[in-house]
């Protein structure tokens, strides 16, 4: 076992040495994620960004109506009316971030200013979008205060409510000093609007109205121009977050691939440069210089899946099922150690081998979808897919990240990437020159 | 005494082309037995075979009556190959410990062999550096230290004087002798008959993968090296002259006439092998 750590030891210094190495391995996988992520990413460019809302007028009022046109005009908004079941479901499936909805009565409530309950809303959101629904609320409260400007611009409306309130207000201003400037405030207020009727000369100050007596004790509290009660919907989440749920697992891929050949191809090295030959005067078995090896190239690959995912999380790349990365990561290590074994018997010189070794990885990595997503390709394509290691452990990697995967799902997948590992080794064991001749 | 390595009848062919032809031979414990012959005549075939690494065809080979293809019998080999075999991307320090670790050396032990293998092949200085920036010479001492490096009962020595020059190589000869005084038993391939004439206590000669002779230097000479050549000069006329009594041919030349100058070349390896193949050793 040490002596397995010690060749595993030294192959990871050596790789640590190889400057372009290290870059293939550790950098470019990380560059590409990031390039492709933010270029294909609708959430770069922050500026233009939307958020999805859906509508539901449950009330039908026009003044409903009214206010959700002027809440769809609201620039930042990708607003759309919806049926409450489909604005639910929206939610759900994270295709809208919220959904706002009028409940009945709406219209009748946002006639009065002053009295009674104030409108109600209900916002409808994900939980994990708390901040975007705290901004909405702040638009809705905004909307709410603009209703209340364009109601002072009709004086003839608002003046009898004015003048009702006045009313109820009158017996308490006689037992309490203290609501003197109130009941001045709004002796001013009747006059400004019967002023700005006869100005817009609209009708003459409407009858004066007696006081309901039901609603005499009913004092304005602070005024609320928009009750919103908010109910959180946990969405599950059938899609990627973002474009680098797919660009981090498809950089990885290169990573992986990086690590194969530059292991498989240290082993043709290890051959030319004699240094195989004094490994093998050492008293050792040869499962144990291969073995080394392999243990390094595992190492590697999961070194690097892990810095993957940790570099990830700082791009809102997160494993839904953490615990499912368990079976993924390890399958992974195995299918591409025993792809970096086959590489390491598929040429006699070092040229050779990086030839063949390098286009066979690509061409994985091509019809695994590791250059461009499976579901951009043809049919065909796909099916010839399932002959990569690559498609597997994007599948895998996917349906840990934001698939929904279970253990049901993603156990047969890592089943094939172990297995595929497992034949690559075989080949690579059974192939494998110890001489010279 | 300790029968080190033992080989008998050896045959081994690459594909078609015979490598080596029914070779025998034995090392013994404390003894540098030289393997002198050109340019393709089977030494390194031969070391290949006994670190285990390539299959007799024919005959048999055994390090310390083991066969070298278990590990276990490896253990006690030490080998420095012809072609240098280090990590160029490890300092000289590094390649000594990775390659003492995979020979069971570990901890304090592993370190302090490490130090005395830098310091007998006068490395110690360039321990930290790289290996790619080391000459040639540095790199064969290094390539030799790492055969020492786990004292084994075996060294199997390639041409480990190769490129070195000739201040490093005395070092290197030392230590080759104080590997015979610690009674290790030393192979030792060269092409250069200076080297097996002034190290080796038994010189094999080897050409096409046959076994020519195998005898002490002395004996060698005496059997194979034939007469003595004097050379004497009289005027613009070189005189060659074969001799097994040169003082009294000597006489004879100047009783002819007198000398200017004369020369006395006693028989060399070089000789021996050019009477046993017909060719210089070296072409
Ligand atoms: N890998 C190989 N494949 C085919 N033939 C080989 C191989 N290695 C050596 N030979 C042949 O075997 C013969 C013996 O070669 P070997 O390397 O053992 O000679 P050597 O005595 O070590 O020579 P040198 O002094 O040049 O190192 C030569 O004819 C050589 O051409
Ligand atoms: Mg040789």
């Amino acid at each position: 076992m040490g002596t397995l750590f010690a060749i595993a030891g030294k192959d990871l210094r050596l790789l640590l040495r190889d400057r372009a190495g290290l870059f293939f391995t550790f950098g470019f996988p990380f560059l590409y994620a990031l390039f492709f992520g933010a270029i294909f990413s609708p959430d770069g460019d922050e500026a233009n960004r939307r958020i999805p809302l859906r509508l539901v007028d449950l009330d039908g009022s026009p003044a409903a109506a009214a206010f959700l046109d002027s809440l769809a005009a609201r620039p930042g908004l990708d607003a759309r009316r919806d049926s409450l079941a489909g604005a639910e479901s929206a939610v759900r499936r994270g295709r809208a971030t919220a959904a706002l909805i009028l409940q009945p009565g709406f219209g009748r409530k946002s006639e009065r200013l002053f009295s009674g309950d104030p409108p109600e809303v209900e916002l409808l959101c994900d939980p994990a979008r708390r901040a975007e629904a705290g901004l909405l609320q702040g638009l809705l409260m905004e909307q709410g205060f603009r209703r209340l400007e364009t109601r002072f611009q009709q004086p003839g409306r608002l003046l009898p409510e004015v003048r009702a309130w006045r009313d109820s207000l009158a017996p308490h201003a006689a037992l309490d000093p203290s609501l003197g400037p109130l009941t001045r405030w709004t002796g001013e207020l009747e006059r400004f609007l019967i002023h700005q009727a006869r100005v817009d000369s609209l009708a003459a100050a409407a009858p004066v109205t007696q006081a309901d007596p039901t609603r005499t004790g009913g004092l304005p509290a602070g005024f609320e121009p928009l009750r919103v009660r908010t109910r959180e919907l946990a969405a599950q989440r059938v899609g990627p977050q973002s474009y680098f749920e797919i660009s981090f697992p498809q950089g990885l891929i290169w990573g992986l691939i990086s690590v194969a050949a530059s292991f498989g191809l240290s082993l043709v090295v290890e051959r030319k440069e004699g240094t195989l030959r004094r490994l093998r005067a050492a008293p050792l078995r040869r499962r144990q210089i291969l073995g080394g090896k392999a243990l390094a190239c595992g190492l590697a690959v999961l070194g690097l899946m892990v810095a993957m995912l940790i570099f990830g999380l700082f791009f809102g790349v997160r494993a839904e099922r953490p615990e499912l990365l368990l079976a993924v990561l390890p399958a992974t290590a195995l299918a591409f150690t025993g792809l970096m074994l086959l590489v390491s018997v598929l040429g006699k010189t070092e040229r050779a081998a990086a030839g063949i070794g390098w286009s066979l990885l690509m061409l994985l990595a091509m019809i695994g979808g590791g250059m461009v997503p499976l579901f951009y390709m043809p049919e065909w394509m796909r099916v010839l897919g399932h002959a990569s290691p690559v498609k597997w452990a994007i599948l895998a990697f996917e349906g840990a990240l934001w698939r929904g995967f279970g253990w049901a799902e993603l156990l047969p997948i890592c089943g094939i990437l172990t297995a595929f590992g497992a034949g690559c080794a075989l080949i690579g064991l059974k192939a494998f020159r110890w001489s010279e001749t | 005494m300790d029968e080190l390595l033992t080989v008998e009848d050896l045959h081994f062919f690459y594909g078609e082309r015979r490598a080596l032809d029914g070779l025998s031979l034995t090392l013994q414990a404390g003894e540098v037995l030289g393997l002198l012959g050109p340019n393709g005549a089977g030494k390194s075939t031969l070391i290949a075979l006994l670190t285990g690494l390539l299959r007799p065809a024919a005959g048999r080979v055994a390090v310390k009556g083991e066969d070298p293809r278990t590990a276990a019998a490896r253990a006690g080999l030490g080998l420095a190959p012809q072609e240098l075999a280090l990590y160029d991307d490890l300092s000289a320090r590094e390649n000594l410990r990775f390659f003492g670790r995979i020979q069971g050396l570990r901890g304090p032990r592993l370190e302090q062999r490490v130090r005395t293998v830098l310091e007998e092949s006068g490395l110690t200085e360039r321990a930290a550096d790289r290996v790619a920036g080391f000459s040639g010479g540095m790199k064969r001492r290094l390539n030799l230290a790492v055969a020492l490096l786990h004292e084994p009962a075996v060294l199997l020595l390639d041409e480990p004087t190769a490129g070195v020059d000739p201040q490093s190589r005395l070092a290197l000869y030392e230590l080759v002798e104080r590997q015979r005084a610690l009674g290790r038993g030393v192979l030792y391939a060269t092409h250069y008959m200076e080297e097996a004439q002034r190290l080796c206590d038994r010189v094999a000669i080897v050409d096409h993968g046959r076994l020519l002779a195998l005898d002490t230097v002395p004996a060698l000479l005496a059997v194979h090296g034939g007469p003595a050549l004097l050379v004497a000069e009289r005027g613009a006329e070189t005189l060659r002259v074969e001799t097994r009594a040169p003082l009294e041919d000597l006489a004879r030349l100047q009783a002819a006439g007198p000398l200017d100058s004369f020369t006395l070349r006693q028989p060399d390896l070089e000789q021996v092998f050019l009477r046993l193949t017909g060719r210089q050793l070296r072409d």
